[in-house]
């Protein structure tokens, strides 16, 4: 090859990824080694890159952070080509499509593909399309067969001690359900609410500059809150409790982190929610920090 | 920590971030040494830089910091864990790099990450013998122990292993492959 040692330099940063992963041949590493040898820079840069790895195939595998965030954010700035490479990878990699959660704030969760195996969606939409469908058609179910909405009390402040378990929402895999004869004929039909994404909501300590509005409609029995990405380990426990202006409790809830990230993981029935400005309240403990909160301010209205 | 006056930079509270990510390596990498967790934390800071110059402001800054964090504390562990116990530190080694050797580090570690991902999921698509080999490379498994767990010979794992980066090579010289368009550096 009669590359110049000036060629061989310029190329030299872009050819030792590949020389690391051996994927140069035979003259290629040669050409590299001597070219490394020759200049002080090119030799001391393998030297360090050495030193940093000694396999750097070791831990490899797995999409990048740019391509997953790409994907997670605005998947329509990748090729489609490399937007299938990421949705292949995904379905087998449970670590990346956590990344891709965490990455794209939630956005990217109900597009990821499904877990334990499931097949992928064909593509990035019809996996939103699905989720949400899915999810709607769930609430109806269970609000309609398990949940009869009970009426409003209003002023009644929820105790801090009173639980209202997450599990109570959903019921468990394999649990009987309710024979149709024996649902409430006479009570309305539920309203599904979308999820209020709490992103851009979180309640400093000079107070919120933009609370999450929530639109309460008409019949709604629960609303759902997705809250933004919290790296917490999925078996922490996390508290949520809703406050209205003055501090008092309106509601409470306690359950694992990995329930509470999931869209619309936070689920509270309406009748705890008042017209006016909230806060949604959600803590857990840290294993190195103690304590730790968030806020989010809400802003809620009720449809008549 | 350095001080970066591109104006893309800007809009973060850098000392928040800087807090954030010790807090975060120092709860992966319990146990470590404060000197080790800083060096870590110098790595993410700049991966973060570099994130942001490249692609922009991401969706959740808090979720880029948590994704970068953790994926540096495990690449962290595995290194200390592959070093050899008896191995000296050289001092050319221990010596603590300056902030243009790391951003040249860690460019060469993003494109290593980029390159070995692409070439896993061309075998998975094209070469399915290869794929064992690229999975226990990829898993810190060399070919003695490969061999050894599967009952296959060490030198055929070997010849097997050249014959697939052949099969790779080829297929980036026939352009059957995005290996250097935007995608593959992504």
């Amino acid at each position: 090859m009669n590359e110049s040692y000036r060629d061989q330099h310029a190329r030299f940063p872009a050819l030792l990824s590949d020389y690391l992963l051996d994927v140069l041949d035979e003259q290629q590493c040669a050409l590299i080694e001597a070219h490394a040898r020759e200049c002080g820079a090119c030799g001391t840069l393998l030297a360090q890159a050495r030193a940093r790895r000694t396999d750097w195939w070791d831990g490899s595998g797995h999409a990048t952070v740019r391509l997953l965030s790409a994907w997670a954010s605005k998947p329509e700035s990748l090729a489609a080509s490399d937007r299938a490479l990421v949705e292949r990878h995904l379905e087998r990699c449970e670590e990346c499509r956590e990344d891709a959660r965490v990455l794209g704030g939630h956005a990217a969760a109900n597009a990821a593909p499904a877990r334990e195996g499931a097949p992928a969606p064909a593509n990035h939409n019809a996996g939103l399309v699905w989720a949400f469908a899915g999810g709607l058609a769930a609430v109806l179910l269970v609000f309609v067969f398990m949940n009869p909405p009970r009426a409003p009390e209003s002023g009644v402040a929820v105790q801090p001690e009173v639980r209202q378990p997450s599990e109570s929402v959903t019921p468990p895999a394999g649990a009987p359900r309710a024979p149709i004869a024996q649902a409430p004929s006479a009570e309305p039909v539920a309203v599904a609410m979308a999820p209020v994404s709490l992103d851009g909501a979180l309640r400093g300590a000079q107070g919120s500059t933009k609370a999450a509005r929530v639109d309460l409609p008409s019949g709604a029995t629960i609303v759902p809150f997705t809250l933004p990405a919290l790296f917490l380990d999925g078996s922490t426990k996390v508290v949520t409790e809703l406050r209205d202006a003055n501090g008092g409790v309106l509601w409470r809830d306690e359950m694992p982190a990995a329930s509470a990230l999931a869209p619309a993981g936070i689920r509270i029935p309406a009748e705890r929610l008042r017209a006016g400005t909230l806060v949604l309240r959600v803590a857990w403990i840290d294993e190195t920090t103690g304590a730790e909160s968030r806020e989010y301010a809400l802003e809620v209205s009720k449809q008549h | 920590m350095a001080e970066y006056h591109d104006p893309s930079l800007g809009g973060f509270d850098w000392a928040e971030i800087l807090t954030t990510v010790r807090r975060r390596l120092s709860f992966h990498l319990r146990g470590w040494e404060s000197a080790d967790i800083e060096d870590v934390t110098q790595d993410v800071l700049l991966s973060l830089v570099r994130f942001l110059e490249r692609s922009g402001a991401p969706v959740s800054m808090e979720g880029l910091v948590a994704v970068i964090a953790r994926r540096a504390a495990v690449s962290s562990m595995r290194t200390r864990s592959r070093r050899p116990p008896t191995q000296p530190v050289l001092e050319e080694h221990a010596v603590t790099l300056d902030d243009s050797t790391r951003r040249e580090l860690l460019a060469i570690e993003e494109a290593v990450e980029a390159r070995a991902f692409l070439i896993l999921e061309y075998f998975r698509m094209h070469q399915a013998p290869c794929v064992e080999l690229a999975e226990a490379r990829a898993a810190g498994v060399d070919f003695k122990q490969l061999a050894g767990t599967t009952g296959q010979s060490h030198v055929a794992l070997l010849q097997r292993w050249s014959r697939c980066m052949k099969r790779l090579r080829d297929a980036i010289g026939r352009g059957e492959f995005p290996w250097n368009r935007p995608g593959g550096e992504a």
